[in-house]
């Protein structure tokens, strides 16, 4: 047996993430007071499981490949670039020393290498406002819709 | 030399902490007092808006090691200390790009749900769970000796053995609120701990700038000034990169590999990742990332004003030579601009910032074993609900009690250091496995078992017999025994590349293929989020 899913006593259950093996993956079966378990907090309104074939279905569509290549060719760069700015740094902090060490604009204490670090500071912050523009203007419609699509479908 | 009580009135501190540690017990107690009726318990009762959960993930964020081992660091180790604060914070651009909302969507309850989504549910739970364990324990080891080191600070007691006493009574003083406090107590200590420690840490920052003019230039010149000998300007330059890492090829390669461990540890923390799980959407959970990222990117900006500032005001020698060690910097730098009181209520902060690490950590490593270990695998889901509550009560001593133990060993290490080694565990044992998970549809178990059991033992051995622990004057055994045989003081260079290799190799000898449509079906989830609420009943 290499996967509960493909145990025919589970095929006809609603499946969830986190077991094959527990009809409840996600603890709701708990008592209300579980502490120190966490709590278990889902605002969405409960709603049909859509099934593995409508997952695939989806998986198949081309508005689902579209969503898929758009977030990659976005995030996958930009990770890449930010972690060069700051291996960068790295690496010129312990091989460079002596540049690393000299003063920033005429500063005495403030040296390029403080210099480069604050500007670790300043890459995070603006790629961190440019994923959020990239998600909410790129992504949310998409995949909100493909999530409606898949819950309907699962109602139906 | 003056004597150690010295460190403010240890009456006073004592009484300020106390009464600051008081006030934020009765407020989790009241918080959690207040009964949430059933529906509550799974919508809006205890769910945290987008911002909440910001804070939140802030307060896990800046623990002990944080507040106090990076200004430690920074104090002591100038240039070299400030890596932890840029890498601890270039980590959750990571977080946010590749991880934070693939796992929210996915994941429901613990690490190991998204890792077993599309494998065989009982080796990798097992795989995820223990290394959720082990990862719990090293972060828990440092929290309490930072508590510990703390007290003792505020105390005066210089004795080891008394110190060790000490660590023992806050433990088990944190083991009790852990388990008569509540998750949303916890939540709520968290938020209101951020918060406190931020403005805490704007106020020090602006005093610091006040003796200097308000010139970042005139800090670092006198910090630098401050630790030269006065009569030959020789000592040591912390200005200049390389003072604590350049002795070696070796050390310089430490110093790599601490900032491997340090972008890569966070997005693999099982309690990091956790609060991600208790947003409601995918949209709350970018928002939380995005609010934790602005408030944890401030904090660790001023820790290099505040290291500086102890090294310029403090000096070196007084820091090294209190209770505690470099962890001292920061609540002495409290005494000498603020005076006793400040100090008191800057210590209560920091005990406050521990006490909720430990209670998050403790939540992810007893759901971990009841979920993951009890439930799923020993029970097959089918444990009885009061059982499993049972199970985590007494996992969350067991673990505490190990942490106490451990804590005492790593008394007077930088905590700073110490959460290093556990982001390394993680970024090791848990990141190759998430990513390869999220992103590799061929992945499947074996690699997914080789992958977390390869990076957690690489990194756990060569933790082991590495300078970290013995061989070497700044050792947790000190330079009378040496068993270290490998160089680097952090295992990360080493134990990341392996533990992808393992996930790699693992996967293509594998003779079962991974489930394509469940790998489908996952990374459909990931993207869209759907089905990611509770299911209504068939």
């Amino acid at each position: 047996m290499q996967d509960q899913r493909t145990d025919e006593a589970h095929a006809s259950q609603p499946y969830h993430p986190g077991g094959g093996y527990a009809e409840d993956g996600t603890e709701f079966h708990l008592p209300a007071d579980h502490w120190p378990l966490p709590a278990l907090v889902h605002l969405d309104a409960p709603h049909a499981e859509p099934s593995t074939s409508q997952f695939v279905a989806v998986h198949g569509s081309p508005e689902f490949a579209k969503l898929r290549s758009t977030f990659r060719n976005f995030a996958f760069p930009m990770t890449i670039a930010a972690l060069v700015v700051y291996f960068t740094y790295v690496v010129l902090s312990i091989y460079a020393v002596g540049f690393m060490k000299q003063p920033f604009f005429g500063m005495k204490g403030l040296t390029v290498g403080f210099a480069f670090g604050l500007v670790q500071y300043v890459v995070v912050w603006l790629w961190t406002w440019l994923y959020v523009r990239f998600a909410n203007t790129k992504l949310d419609k998409a995949s909100s819709a493909l999530r409606t699509k898949l819950e309907k479908g699962a109602a139906a | 030399m003056t004597p150690l009580a010295t460190y403010g009135n240890p009456t006073i501190n004592i009484i300020v902490f106390a009464l600051f540690v008081v006030a934020t017990m009765a407020i989790v107690i009241i918080v959690t007092r207040q009964k949430s009726k059933a529906s509550d318990f799974y919508t809006g009762g205890a769910a945290f808006s987008g911002r909440q959960n910001g804070l939140a993930i802030t307060g896990d964020y800046l623990s002990a090691a944080a507040f106090l081992g990076v200004t430690g660091a920074i104090a002591i180790s100038g240039y070299d200390g400030m890596l932890y604060s840029v890498g601890f914070f270039v980590a959750l651009l990571l977080a946010l790009y590749l991880v934070a909302e693939p796992m929210r969507n996915t994941g429901k309850y613990t690490m190991a749900d998204v890792l077993s989504f599309r494998m065989q549910q009982k080796p990798v739970r097992t795989a995820a769970a223990t290394s959720t364990l082990v990862i719990s324990f090293v972060y828990l080891l440092a929290q309490m000796a930072g508590a510990g080191g703390l007290v003792a600070l505020l105390l005066g007691v210089s004795d080891k053995n008394m110190q060790s006493l000490v660590i023992g009574l806050v433990g088990v003083l944190m083991i009790t609120y852990v388990l008569i406090g509540g998750m949303k107590g916890t939540t709520w200590v968290q938020m209101i701990k951020a918060v406190m420690l931020i403005s805490g840490a704007v106020i020090m920052a602006a005093l610091v700038m006040f003796h200097n003019g308000f010139s970042l230039d005139h800090l670092l010149v006198s910090a630098q000034t401050a630790g030269l000998d006065k009569n030959t300007g020789l000592g040591k330059d912390i200005l200049s990169p390389m003072m604590k890492y350049g002795t070696t090829d070796w050390t310089k390669l430490s110093f790599l590999s601490l900032s491997l461990a340090l972008i890569a540890g966070p997005s693999g923390l099982p309690h990091v990742l956790m609060r991600f799980y208790t947003v409601p959407t995918a949209k709350e959970a970018r928002r939380s990332a995005v609010w934790a990222i602005i408030l944890v990117g401030v904090f660790f900006l001023l820790t290099l004003i505040l290291g500086m500032g102890a090294a310029q005001l403090v000096g070196q020698k007084t820091i090294m030579a209190a209770p505690g060690g470099a962890n001292a910097a920061a609540p002495l730098l409290a005494l000498n601009l603020g005076g006793e009181v400040f100090m008191g209520v800057i210590s209560g902060v920091a005990f406050a910032t521990i006490l909720a690490v430990v209670a998050g950590l403790t939540i992810t490593a007893s759901a971990s074993f009841a979920h993951d270990v009890y439930n799923s695998i020993l029970k097959d889901g089918k444990a009885d609900p009061e059982q499993e509550v049972k199970v985590a009560r007494i996992t969350s001593v067991v673990i505490g009690v190990l942490a106490i133990v451990g804590g005492i060993f790593a008394n007077g290490q930088n905590i700073a250091f110490l959460i290093s080694l556990a982001f390394a565990v993680a970024a090791s044992a848990n990141l190759p496995s998430i990513l390869y998970t999220l992103y590799w549809p061929r992945f499947n178990t074996r690699g997914s078992v080789w992958s977390i059991y390869t990076g957690l033992i690489s990194a756990v051995v060569l933790i082991v017999f590495s300078p970290a622990i013995s061989g070497a004057k700044t050792a947790m055994l000190g330079d009378g025994i040496n068993f270290a045989w490998f160089p680097l003081d952090n295992p990360a260079l080493v134990s990341i590349p392996l533990a992808f290799l393992a996930g790699y190799i693992g996967t293509l000898t594998s003779k079962v293929r991974g489930d394509e449509e469940l790998a489908k079906e996952m990374e459909v989830r990931s993207m869209t989020g759907a089905g990611a609420g509770k299911a209504i009943a068939h």
